[in-house]
């Protein structure tokens, strides 16, 4: 029924905090080469978290159940050290705030080159080249500065910035970005999505990114997985999720858009959940259309078209 | 920023050369005396300075200016060394506790809470008794006793660092353990370590002049500042040169050691100067 020969194949994985907390649950995906995922969702429905989790971040979650493929091979069960080895080249990640994940002491010239470096033989001259290139096609003017500058030195976009350039720099297959143009303005926010796309393009890197700006899955997104209460609710391409949204909870997310037409967006009542059920839907406390067994029913996915499903099994329903 | 950064780097580079002009001097010491220091001219005891003894003499007609001077190097280089050792086992055990933890962890940071549950000069008085008399053992003791304060500094920078986004994000670019600790945990948790090292060196040669005025130090006749003091004392009104030119000496490389201390901070600590640029 799965097929294995994808890029990156989520199968049927749960997760948990070390606390205990589980957070995921039964989340499958699957990308392809050259694919953009986009993941949306509110804060704290485990997005974030299923990053860490593919990356098999220590100390951060504990994957309980399923399996993560990349390229056939099994994440979960690989040593540290060949998972050393896919991690930066293989998978990359791009943080929440980018900036955050540079030494901030050492120059960012240096830490071009080591990251390079822990990948294959590469001289610092080399290094150099490769990091001005990218900061250039960033949007950075003068990169020899910035290669001889500290984080301290630079500003927060420019952090920004550099981090997502060194995350490239590798040409990992797979490209884990988490939110990352939410504290730069929209110049440079087109400027990276174009940067994305180009990366995709040129090298069919796969990326997953999760984000909250949904002028960013219309631009980029191929398919997009929409996640409530750690679970996928519904997936499918973007198209399909954006004009005919199945699931409740993307017709809320989907309303809840700002409109330039003067249709005020419209909120969801009710609190985010904070609890994650094992059984049952997570939004029904919150759904217009809940029924009473919706808290109790065991959820599986329902097809709509192709690849398009949903967790709802009013979903099918017309709107 | 850029300025006030400037600024604190002239003051650093400023420091940096009179505690370079400190030390060749004390190595130069030697050949600058005027008289033998441990020549005892019982016919001159007790002078006040003259041009033929600058410092004036003391009980056994010694010259206190040569004494002053020869004690100079004893000085200064056995507080570096304290200072040194004190800051390389500090480093290294707080380093290892803070990125492995575990039982290694436990143990070493136990031992580390003894050490810390005594008065810092009281325990250094212990170990140089126990050790015996003698400058090499006043550095023993006070090394001995210095160095849990900066494993347990060291561990808790490590332990913050650990959780930093850099870090995730180097071992999710696949470098090695061994490049993080040393590229980036290592010097990251070094340089506020460093800090304090240098703002204690003027600390520790006190310490070391108090060990010696308390007879556990440097043995006569070694000429060492503390050990004079500790002698002038009984002859503080008869002849006020022997206690006030150690410590003169005394004082001044405090003063000049805790200024590099804090013109280090500034330099170093890049968070704190970015702090200061946002007041």
């Amino acid at each position: 029924m799965e097929e294995h020969r994808g890029l990156l194949d989520i199968h049927h994985l749960s997760a948990r905090y070390p606390c205990g907390t589980a957070v995921l649950h039964d989340v499958s995906l699957h990308m392809h080469s050259g694919e953009i995922v986009c993941v949306i969702g509110e804060s704290g429905c485990g997005k974030s978290t299923l990053l860490r989790a593919i990356l098999r971040m220590p100390g951060k979650v504990d994957i309980t159940k399923g399996q993560i493929l990349y390229r056939g091979t099994d994440l979960c069960t690989l040593s540290s050290s060949r998972l050393r080895q896919i991690r930066g080249a293989g998978i990359g990640m791009i943080f929440q705030e980018p900036g955050a994940s540079l030494d901030p002491i050492r120059r960012i010239g240096t830490q071009f080159y080591e990251t390079l470096r822990a990948h294959g033989h590469i001289t610092r001259a080399q290094a150099e080249q490769t990091a001005c290139a990218l900061l250039l096609r960033l949007e950075l003017s003068d990169p020899q500065r910035i290669l001889k500058s500290c984080p301290v030195q630079l500003s927060g976009g420019m952090n920004q910035r550099v981090a997502i350039a060194l995350a490239m720099a590798l040409h990992p297959d797979v490209l884990l970005a988490d939110e990352p143009t939410s504290a730069l303005d929209v110049l440079v926010q087109a400027q990276i999505v174009n940067e994305l796309l180009r990366l995709r393009n040129e090298f069919g890197t796969g990326i997953l990114l999760v984000t909250h700006n949904m002028g960013v899955v219309a631009k980029m997104a191929d398919k997009v997985a929409v996640m409530y209460g750690g679970r996928i609710v519904e997936y499918g391409y973007r198209d399909s999720i954006l004009t005919t949204p199945s699931h409740p909870y993307t017709k809320a997310l989907m309303e809840a858009i700002p409109r330039l037409d003067g249709t005020p967006p419209r909120g969801l009542p009710g609190r985010a959940c904070r609890k994650f059920p094992q059984e049952g839907c997570a939004f029904a406390p919150r759904c217009p259309h809940a029924q009473p067994d919706c808290l109790s029913r065991t959820m599986g996915p329902i097809p709509i078209y192709g690849e398009h499903w949903t967790l709802c099994r009013l979903g099918g329903a017309p709107r | 920023m850029r300025t006030a950064n400037r600024a604190a780097k002239l003051r650093l580079a400023v420091l940096l050369v009179l505690v370079a002009v400190l030390c060749i001097f004390c190595l130069a010491a030697p050949s600058l005396l005027p008289n033998d220091p441990s020549q005892a001219h019982l016919l001159a005891a007790k002078q006040p300075p003259s041009t033929r003894y600058p410092f004036g003499t003391d009980w056994l007609g010694r010259c206190v200016c040569s004494r002053v001077l020869a004690g100079a190097s004893t000085s200064v280089f056995s507080a570096l060394t304290i200072v040194g050792l004190t800051l390389a086992v500090g480093c290294a055990v707080g380093i290892v506790c803070g990125y492995f933890g575990g039982v290694v962890d436990t143990v070493l940071m136990r031992v580390v809470d003894i050490f810390l549950a005594f008065p810092g000069m009281v325990l250094a008085l212990a170990v140089a008794g126990m050790l015996g008399p003698g400058l090499k053992n006043a550095v023993l003791a006070l090394a001995a006793t210095g160095w849990p304060q900066y494993a347990r500094l060291t561990r808790s920078y490590v332990l913050s660092l650990r959780q930093e986004n850099f870090i995730h994000a180097a071992r999710l670019n696949g470098q090695s353990p061994a490049s993080i600790l040393f590229l980036h945990i290592f010097p990251n948790a070094v340089r506020p370590v460093l800090v304090t090292a240098s703002l204690s060196i003027g600390g520790t040669i006190l310490n070391l002049a108090g060990l010696s005025f308390l007879g556990l130090g440097a043995l006569p006749p070694t000429a060492e500042w503390g050990s004079m003091l500790a002698d002038g004392r009984g002859l503080m009104q008869q002849a006020p040169w022997l206690i006030f030119f150690p410590g003169a000496a005394i004082f001044l490389t405090s003063i000049l050691f805790n200024l590099l201390g804090d013109s280090v901070r500034d330099v170093l600590d890049p968070l704190d100067s970015q702090r200061k640029q946002y007041k």
